[in-house]
């Protein structure tokens, strides 16, 4: 390793966290008034921003509609000003491409889609500031803004990373965790019915640890939906209160 | 089609229920299989969950979560007629002009009527097997809007009425929108009718006639221009609540 050391003698990593332990989530539902649905989210320095319009009648080609269920369309983008170093990305670079494949994929398996058929839900989720764990807190901001759009789910989706340093494996990992090469482990989970919807393993891992550190991330996962739940129910409640007034 | 539902919660006094009442997705609501499945809920081994955040209510044996933030879902509705509905309203149009669709020259006449970008004030006839609507406008209180200013309120904040849709001197009512007509003397009333107030947020009225009648006339107090300050838009809204309630009109 390139001299850094990720998990200290005392076993505290880089940024003072525990190997269990989540970076601190911030989240936001309604941002937005014209959309149907909106939600930001913060994950310790990752910031993401999801916009949600739908159901609504199919946009472009009529080939494009599904008669058994509704047409779920992603759109994933990264803010110039989001990296280190300032670039401006194209929209349909591969790497979005390819994060958008996965959001949709995620969400087909969540959605009630069979509910609205020949129509379209379109998410629009973009990271405003990169620092690990860009998928995670795309589904995650994604999941509320479609609560939010009051758009029928049949779960939750939280997302969380895990990683393995020094036989430990680490939850939730930063940029910094992230590009050492360690093996990293992606999962997103419908956590009330233990489902995994996505999941995916970045470099090799042995398999006597796998087990050790898919528990993990599902735990991650758990953690992440104890707090995207009480801010939904905040939301919720705070919502019910401004219509009973009159 | 269903109209929009009101979310009242018990009160206070059922402080306990109501906590429980408030669900996310994923929820379970009950594990009683004898309850039937609403808006809102699915089944999944023999268990009742919550689909949408929202409140639950039950109605006999029928539970639905209504979720409070959600797209409208009414019979009565106000559309731009986009090329592809235009053929279906205009048969509607033509039937009150005593018009029939016989031939081809008659389907160009009504184009006089209605023409594709139109504002039609309709209600929904039909919804087809594909999900494509047929709307009539036969009743004399729908039809072709004209001028006036469009106004989008959330679904959610209109006060439930048997009817969706009154005319006053002023303005229409409508569920999704408020139109306002506008001639020479009432185009300042127009301004006086930004959406915010209703706004589910910053509204702390539903909206519904006689609310938008007072608001406009507390509103008068003040210029336009002054409007634009949040203070004195709110103080428009207090006055307007102090009204409604001393008439006992909410």
């Amino acid at each position: 390793m390139a001299g850094l050391e990720l998990l200290s003698d005392q076993g505290f990593r880089l940024d003072g966290r525990r190997p269990h332990e989540l970076r601190k989530i911030q989240c936001k539902m309604g941002v937005f008034k014209q959309a149907d649905g909106s939600a930001y989210i913060e994950q310790g320095n990752t910031k993401a921003l999801a916009t949600v319009y739908g159901p609504h009648e199919v946009t472009g080609s009529r080939s494009k509609i599904e008669h058994d269920k509704v047409l779920i369309n992603c759109q994933y983008s990264m803010a110039t000003f989001s990296t280190g170093e300032r670039r401006s990305r194209s929209k349909g670079d591969r790497k979005s491409q390819e994060m958008q494949l996965h959001l949709k994929k995620t969400f087909e398996a969540a959605i009630l889609t069979q509910l609205y058929p020949r129509s379209q839900i379109d998410i629009y989720v973009q990271i405003l500031q990169a620092d690990g764990g860009n998928y995670s807190a795309c589904v995650n901001a994604a999941t509320l803004a479609i609560i939010d759009a009051g758009i029928p789910m049949k779960d939750f989706v939280c997302a969380s990373t895990a990683g393995f340093v020094s036989d430990t494996p680490i939850v939730d990992i930063s940029y910094l965790e992230e590009s050492q090469g360690g093996p990293e482990l992606v999962v997103a989970l419908l956590p009330k019915s233990d489902q995994i919807v996505e999941f995916q393993v970045n470099s090799r891992l042995h398999l006597d640890n796998f087990e050790n550190v898919l528990d993990m991330a599902v735990k991650g996962c758990k953690d992440i939906h104890a707090v995207l739940s009480r801010a939904v129910k905040e939301n919720v409640s705070e919502l019910a209160s401004h219509m009973n007034k009159t | 089609m269903a109209e929009i539902r009101r979310i009242r919660i018990k009160p206070p006094s059922e402080k306990a229920a109501e906590v429980n009442r408030l669900v996310t997705p994923g929820d379970t609501i009950t594990s009683d299989s004898d309850y039937m499945r609403g808006h809102g809920t699915y089944f999944e081994d023999t268990k009742l969950l919550a689909s949408v955040a929202g409140v639950v209510e039950t109605v006999n044996k029928l539970i639905h979560v209504n979720p409070l933030k959600t797209r409208y879902n009414g019979e009565v509705v106000m559309s731009s007629s986009v090329e592809s509905w235009s053929a279906d309203v205009v048969i509607c149009e033509s039937t009150r002009r005593e018009l029939r669709r016989r031939s081809a020259k008659d389907e160009l006449n009504m184009r006089k009527y209605l023409q594709e970008g139109d504002l039609v004030s309709a209600e929904v006839q039909s919804v087809y097997g594909d999900g494509s609507l047929s709307l009539h406008t036969r009743n004399l209180k729908y039809g072709k809007l004209g001028q006036g200013m469009l106004v989008k309120v959330s679904p959610m904040v209109v006060k439930r009425s048997k009817t969706h849709m009154q005319t006053s001197l002023r303005c229409q009512h409508h569920p999704r929108q408020q139109r306002i007509h506008l001639d020479q003397s009432h185009r300042e009333p127009a301004g006086r009718h930004p959406q915010r107030w209703f706004h589910p947020e910053f509204g702390e009225c539903d909206a519904f006639d006689t609310c938008i009648l007072y608001t406009y006339e507390s509103s008068m107090r003040y210029t336009i221009t002054e409007l634009l300050v949040p203070e004195k838009m709110e103080n428009v809204v207090e006055w307007t609540l102090q009204r409604l309630e001393q008439e006992g009109a909410v």
